[in-house]
């Protein structure tokens, strides 16, 4: 096999026209889940604050009815996506108003999330809808048969390197030699019937944790590999809804098992549609200067998903309690982080100083997911200056009292508190301010 | 497909079998003694012994009080004045006993919700304008902080020694009796209500609450550590931080005594007292039936470390040093923190140490999630 017939080669269009399908009803599900259970309100209507990303503060929610428009949006594209409707609108507007979303607030950032608005913008790159699907009914000239390669496989890429990535961050002194954090959690299921008490014992928490970082590192090898490929499939089926079993992780499982459907072959994906007879080859190209478009946005994909899940090395400390380069990196249920932090708030004129109540500008989310992660106490506390400012404060300082335990570790004050932090800027320089973790 | 189906049923059968058969090997941990996330023996003590004999003394506490004042607005005269005064008191501390379930449960889910029956600082100005208007629709919206112990508090010693003339001499003098019943009358069927809902007899969620296992935010010992967590930080917050100035308003920080809970009888301390030893009382297991499984044990089960030592006994010494800084504050409140803040101070950051025990390191040990509102992971 020849990387340039896994790009260039030609190779049925099933699988892509599966793969849609696939994705539009769990993104669907998954939409109206998210409405149905109140969460277009609490994350991003109640809350006075919100944590924007980087470069991307423009970023803000809209009035109430709009937010819930753009949810409604998300459903109604997301099942023109599934039924090939419409797709490049469907697609389009189905990728913007995901990301946007994600962009408003970085409280509810979580890896399927990304994982999700990276799929929907290759899907955005593919062509498809052009078989099986109401887009070709409606105009036949559209339907293709036969596709370049790289049109499915950048897929089985993208989900290996998300396993692989995941597989490597299990690969540290916490999972392998202490079984953390599954050690905290899996007691949490002792109560159940028959297999309950086996959740507190420690081999199993062991057992887990070294299942799972094989399962990561390897499950896209032998999803690749054909002769392991079923079984890996069940593999895959067994660990997501086991794991969605015992943890709060949402759609996540679905997701996963649905996309890697992608992984079979061409005959398995064209039975599942019910096309075993032969049909006329139609091929489909890209003109050449569109193309020229995609491989350069896919050259930059490329490198982005390389190089991001390691950008971590570039940092001193403790990754996990500093968490500069954390996100992005498909690192996925790996600790157990919790965190007290109060807020102070000082006149420079009358030296006087007060505790700010958090839970008079935050949500309660918004407040855990706050305590533990740098960048957002420092986008807090700048948030916090400004409102003392227009209370007529001159330079207000703020500092934080803040308190974090990881994994078990028991708290420890996580922020030095005597930096003014409302004269921090954020950036990607390693921030300073961070106390070390001083493991044992 | 229907062979993938089937396959991946087994496959999961199997590991389910294996994982159950190998039980019978003996498990490396540290745990193997009877209580666990999960076990109920916790839970029983905690609902059994120190939940419901809450709500039942503050039921009787508040059904006292409520007799009391009906015969004191038929009769008010200076005895009937203290006796309705000194049931108050009782009342109200043994409210502080049970405001720590107002999150979840019988006292959550009903309108109004009983954590509605403490709103501190009270609205004198519209208790006043309720009572001239003969207005005793206390669960009208607008009258949210006109009910309660705090509004008691106002109408039963608001006036120092004018207080008897406000209810026999005062030309609104039966207007105020009325309001002064319907607020009692209020109070006493809100905590018969919750109490009813716990009750085996009536609503029966001590069955719900001691069959809540598990750590998820819906079981009982998620529910019961955010709820009473919750409250642990009015305690910073209102009971303490408001009053001393901790918070600031604006561009200035003045002590503000008014703000106390309980200002015109001048038992805060007592209330913070009460709440403090409640929240102790389910770390330790501590009830009416003397010591059981608490908290704690959940802690010393899972081994949690804190600081080189046992998170389990850092939590217990923290409550008995916080316990001994309060006792040694003198009530009134409001006057003491004028006087002298400094012992209220380091009490302050006492509290503080124990918010983040209770919240941090506590729930992270036993793998519960501090989040009053929802949202997945991953």
């Amino acid at each position: 096999m020849e990387i340039t017939t896994e790009i260039n080669g030609r190779r049925h269009i099933a699988p892509l026209a599966v793969l849609r399908m696939a994705f539009g009803l769990i993104m669907l599900i998954s939409t109206i889940r998210f409405v149905l259970k109140g969460w277009v309100y609490d994350f991003y209507i109640a809350p006075r604050f919100y944590f924007p990303f980087w470069g991307f503060e423009w970023v803000k929610p809209l009035p109430a009815m709009a937010m819930y428009a753009v949810f409604a949006c998300m459903a109604i594209a997301s099942f023109f996506i599934m039924i090939g409707f419409l797709y490049r609108i469907s697609i389009s507007a189905f990728f913007i108003c995901f990301v946007y979303v994600e962009l408003i607030d970085k409280t509810y950032y979580l890896n399927h999330y990304y994982f999700v608005s990276i799929i929907a913008f290759l899907m955005l790159l593919v062509p498809a809808h052009r078989y099986f699907s109401v887009d070709v009914i409606r105009k036949p000239s559209l339907k293709v048969t036969q596709v370049p390669a790289w049109t499915i496989n950048i897929f089985k890429w993208q989900l290996c390197l998300v396993y692989f990535c995941a597989g490597i961050s299990k690969l540290n002194h916490d999972w392998m030699l202490e079984a953390m954090p599954l050690r905290l959690w899996l007691p949490a299921n002792a109560g159940l019937p028959l297999i309950g008490p086996l959740f507190k014992q420690a081999w199993l928490a062991f057992l887990f944790s070294w299942f799972g970082a094989v399962f990561d590192l390897l499950i896209g090898f032998l999803l690749l590999y054909r002769p392991t490929r079923k079984t890996a499939y069940v593999f895959v089926i067994v660990f997501h809804v086991f794991t969605g079993w015992l943890f709060k992780i949402g759609m996540f499982p679905y997701i996963m098992i649905f996309i890697t459907i992608i992984f079979f072959s061409e005959g398995f994906h064209k039975a599942l549609i019910g096309k075993r007879s032969a049909e006329p080859p139609v091929n489909f190209s890209y003109p050449p200067r569109k193309m020229n478009v995609i491989t350069g946005l896919l050259i930059v994909y490329v490198l982005l998903q390389l190089v991001l899940p390691f950008r971590y090395l570039l940092y001193p400390g403790t990754l996990f309690w500093t968490e500069q380069g954390y996100r992005f990196s498909w690192r996925v249920m790996l600790m157990e982080k919790s965190g007290t932090a109060f807020f102070y708030v000082k006149d420079p004129l009358t030296g006087k100083r007060g505790e700010v109540n958090n839970s008079k500008f935050l949500t309660p989310l918004q407040e855990r997911m706050m305590d533990t992660q740098p960048d957002m106490i420092l986008q807090y506390a700048h948030y916090l200056s400004d409102v003392y400012k227009s209370k007529g404060m001159k330079d207000p300082v703020v500092t934080v009292q803040s308190y974090v335990t990881l994994n078990g570790s028991g708290s420890r004050l996580y922020i030095d508190s005597s930096v003014d932090l409302s004269r921090q800027e954020e950036n990607f320089l390693p921030k300073k301010w961070i106390l070390p973790f001083h493991s044992k | 497909m229907k062979r993938i189906v089937l396959l991946s049923l087994t496959g999961a059968a199997a590991i389910l079998l294996l994982l159950n058969f190998s039980c019978s090997k003996k498990g490396t941990s540290s745990s193997g003694t009877g209580s666990t996330i999960g076990n109920d023996s916790i839970l029983l003590n905690i609902g059994n012994n120190i939940i419901l004999p809450g709500y039942k003394s503050l039921s009787m506490a508040t059904g006292s009080l409520d007799s009391a004042i009906i015969d004191f607005s038929a009769n008010p005269n200076g005895a009937s004045l203290s006796n309705v005064r000194a049931l108050f008191k009782s009342a109200y501390i043994a409210w502080e006993s049970v405001s720590e379930y107002d999150g979840f449960g019988p006292a959550y889910n009903v309108q109004p919700t009983l954590a509605g029956l403490n709103l501190f600082p009270t609205t004198t100005t519209r208790i006043d304008s309720n009572i001239n208007a003969g207005n005793d629709n206390v669960n009208a919206f607008s009258n949210a902080s006109a009910k309660g112990f705090p509004a008691l508090d106002y109408l039963l010693f608001g006036a120092g020694n004018n207080t008897l003339a406000n209810y026999t001499t005062d030309a609104q003098a039966s207007n105020r009796k009325q309001y002064l019943s319907a607020i009692s009358a209020d109070i006493k069927t809100e905590v018969n209500t919750a109490y009813a809902g716990w009750a085996a007899r009536g609503g029966n969620y001590i069955n719900t609450f001691v069959n809540g296992t598990g750590n998820s935010i819906s079981s009982s010992l998620g529910l019961l550590i955010n709820s009473m967590d919750q409250d642990f930080e009015v305690l910073k917050n209102d009971r303490l931080g408001i009053p001393l100035g901790k918070q600031p308003p604006g561009a200035i920080l003045p002590v503000l005594p008014k703000e106390v809970e309980a200002y015109y009888s001048g038992i805060s301390a007592q209330l913070a007292l009460a709440q403090l030893k409640a929240v102790q009382n389910i770390y330790l297991g501590s009830g009416t039936q003397g010591n059981g499984p608490g908290l704690q044990d959940y802690l010393i089960e899972a081994g949690a470390k804190y600081n080189g030592g046992l998170l389990s006994d850092t939590v217990k010494a923290y409550f008995s040093s916080a316990v001994s800084a309060l006792q040694a504050i003198p009530d009134p409140f409001s006057a003491t923190i004028q006087s002298n803040a400094a012992p209220a101070d380091a009490l302050y950051a006492e509290i503080q140490q124990l918010v983040v025990l209770l919240k941090t390191d506590m729930p992270s040990s036993l793998g519960v999630l501090i989040t009053y509102g929802d949202n997945d992971g991953d």
